[in-house]
């Protein structure tokens, strides 16, 4: 079995992988959107703006 | 002349390195954090990127996925954590491990450690093995734990928490970044007073991890990176990536030989993207592709299907050119029009990031956190320990008012706390057992302005009796000195005068200590 040359060929994706790939990404955003409309992106802010004293060792 | 001209020629900085150092900067655009010994607090920290990059890094300007990620599970069973899933995915899927490669701050640090010079240990079954360790991280540690806090923890006294534990536990980044580059700050005497074990231990897995990053290449990457692991499970799927092209390839193995990772072949979920194999393929058949597009590498179409000729041109064009090292002569990447849209989009990328180190660090753009100087022109008022705070009045949740004033006679305790505060939801209990301990003693908890919930719907499923209030205006937290650091807690004697005002959770013998003490 070739060592080198297995599935992951330059470009011989399989048309199953790119419709795989393109369908997650289409997840992938439509998660994003819902995301910020259920305030996930305003609740990722408010923990990144105070400072994460269990995440540098503190406390 | 000659000789720094075949110095430089020799340390020059590969394409690949000056792309790691650019995301690492415009990741980290705001300078002036360290000069200032504060995190940067403007709205794009609410926009993850790619690398693992601690938030409460002073400098930096986005949010950590990783961090952001335990955060959203710790918090889930009331929010699905939509936006931290969505982005995750959408990062994996178009750049795999490009992003160890080209865009993580720490892997970048790694890699400029694994260049002092030393014995250097070669990768190996044992290492292979190891690889498979930070699934484990991530499985227990990212998920596992937050998850398990979130929801099934109810049993505990403090109820569900917010438990990030690979950034608590583990991670050396947040170490680094976050840590170091704070508490070395002089202005930050009240974070260095809340040392103890846990930084302790987090401080000797940082050294540890260093040190082995000197003699392993990216050991951190390979062996416990729970983002890598993350995105490694994509690899396959993403749009970019390194790939060969199996009509050059003679399988000669030269790739594995010469890969400082633990691929298997090449582009699997090992491979960071390095390019190391890139230049040195005699068939040039390996590339860094998005999709068609050879973004590193021999050009597409190029001599296809006619290995032995490729052989045959002793290597022109791409052999040899090492990692990412840009365009050697007799590629197609080589030539003019390519020539010409590379400077444009080095241009362009350092126009951004001189908009953004501008933007970042001019004083307009960033949102202050409130005054840590009380306002009062009287020397006697004040929340520094000594002075009388000033009087204040805030509404409870149960629909009572709370006016300081009306304690005089009583120790007063005041605790800024919030829902997505592990520490301060775990110590909660400590200050009803006090208040119930104490009679005579006012407790008041006041839920910090930075709001990701209904509070009044968090505590309904809780059997809290203290006072609970929201500083909604933050006007409180501004009365009271507090920084962005929760919990928060003063304690004021009889008189009103502050006896205690610190950032850091509060054991109850510390409560006891304080109460026992207020004249």
């Amino acid at each position: 079995m070739k060592r080198g040359t297995e599935a992951g060929a330059a470009e011989g994706c399989p048309r199953s992988l790119r419709l795989l790939r393109w369908g997650l990404l289409a997840l992938a955003l439509g998660l994003i959107v819902l995301g910020v409309l259920n305030g996930g992106l305003g609740d990722a802010c408010v923990k990144a703006v105070n400072i994460c004293a269990e995440c540098i060792g503190l406390g | 002349m000659d000789r720094l001209r075949a110095w430089w020629s020799a340390h020059r900085p590969t394409t690949r390195r000056l792309i790691q150092l650019y995301a690492a900067m415009l990741s980290n655009a705001h300078l002036t954090g360290f000069f200032r010994g504060e995190i940067y607090r403007g709205k794009t920290k609410g926009l993850c990127v790619p690398g693992l990059n601690c938030y409460s890094c002073p400098a930096a300007v986005g949010a950590c996925p990783l961090g952001t990620l335990q955060n959203a599970l710790s918090a889930s069973a009331r929010k699905p954590a939509f936006y931290a899933v969505g982005v995750l995915l959408l990062f994996g899927l178009l750049l795999g491990r490009v992003i160890c490669g080209f865009l993580c701050p720490f892997g970048l640090i790694q890699e400029l450690l694994h260049k002092i010079p030393s014995p250097k240990l070669k990768k190996s079954r044992a290492t292979r093995a190891l690889s498979w360790l930070k699934y484990l991280v991530l499985l227990v540690f990212v998920a596992a734990l937050p998850l398990y806090f979130a929801f099934g923890a109810v049993s505990l006294s403090y109820g569900a928490i917010s438990l990030p534990a690979f950034c608590k536990y583990l991670c050396p980044a947040g170490t680094l970044e976050g840590a170091v580059a704070l508490l070395l700050h002089p202005a930050n005497g009240a974070l260095r007073a809340m040392l103890g074990p846990l930084f302790a231990s987090k401080l000797t897995i940082l050294l540890l991890v260093l040190a082995a990053c000197v003699f392993i290449y990216r050991a951190f990457c390979r062996f416990l990176c729970p983002l890598g692991a993350l995105y490694s499970l994509m690899s396959r799927l993403a749009l970019l990536g390194v790939r060969i092209d199996p009509a050059r390839c003679t399988d000669c193995g030269l790739c594995l030989r010469v890969c400082p990772v633990d691929i298997r072949r090449v582009g699997d979920r090992e491979c960071v993207a390095c390019g190391k194999c890139i230049g040195k393929c005699p068939e040039a058949a390996i590339s860094l592709r998005a999709g068609k597009i050879v973004l590193q590498g021999p050009a597409a179409g190029a001599v296809k299907g006619r290995p032995s000729e490729a052989a045959g041109k002793s290597a022109p064009a791409c052999r040899g050119g090492g990692p990412a090292s840009g365009p050697v002569e007799g590629c197609a990447a080589t030539t003019g029009p390519v020539r010409r849209r590379r400077l444009l989009a080095w241009v362009l990328a350092l126009a951004l990031l001189a908009g953004a180190l501008a933007w970042f660090n001019l004083p307009a753009s960033e949102e202050t956190g409130p005054p840590t100087e009380s306002a009062s022109q009287d020397e006697a008022l004040g929340n520094a320990v000594g002075q009388t705070l000033p009087d204040f009045t805030l509404k409870t949740l149960d629909g009572e008012t709370f006016t300081l004033s009306a304690q005089r006679g009583k120790p007063v305790v005041l605790n800024l706390w919030a829902t997505w505060c592990g520490p301060c939801v775990k110590e909660l209990p400590y200050f009803e057992a006090f208040a119930a301990a104490h009679p005579d003693a006012a407790v008041l908890a006041v839920h910090g302005p930075m709001i990701t919930e209904d509070v009044s719907a968090w505590l309904a499923g809780t059997a809290y009796r203290l006072p609970f209030a929201v500083d909604e205006d933050g006007s409180l937290s501004a009365l009271l000195g507090a920084s962005n650091v929760l919990p928060h807690t003063v304690v004021l004697d009889r008189s009103g005068v502050v006896l205690y005002n610190a950032p850091g959770a509060v054991t109850p013998e510390q409560l006891e200590a304080l109460y026992q003490s207020a004249p």
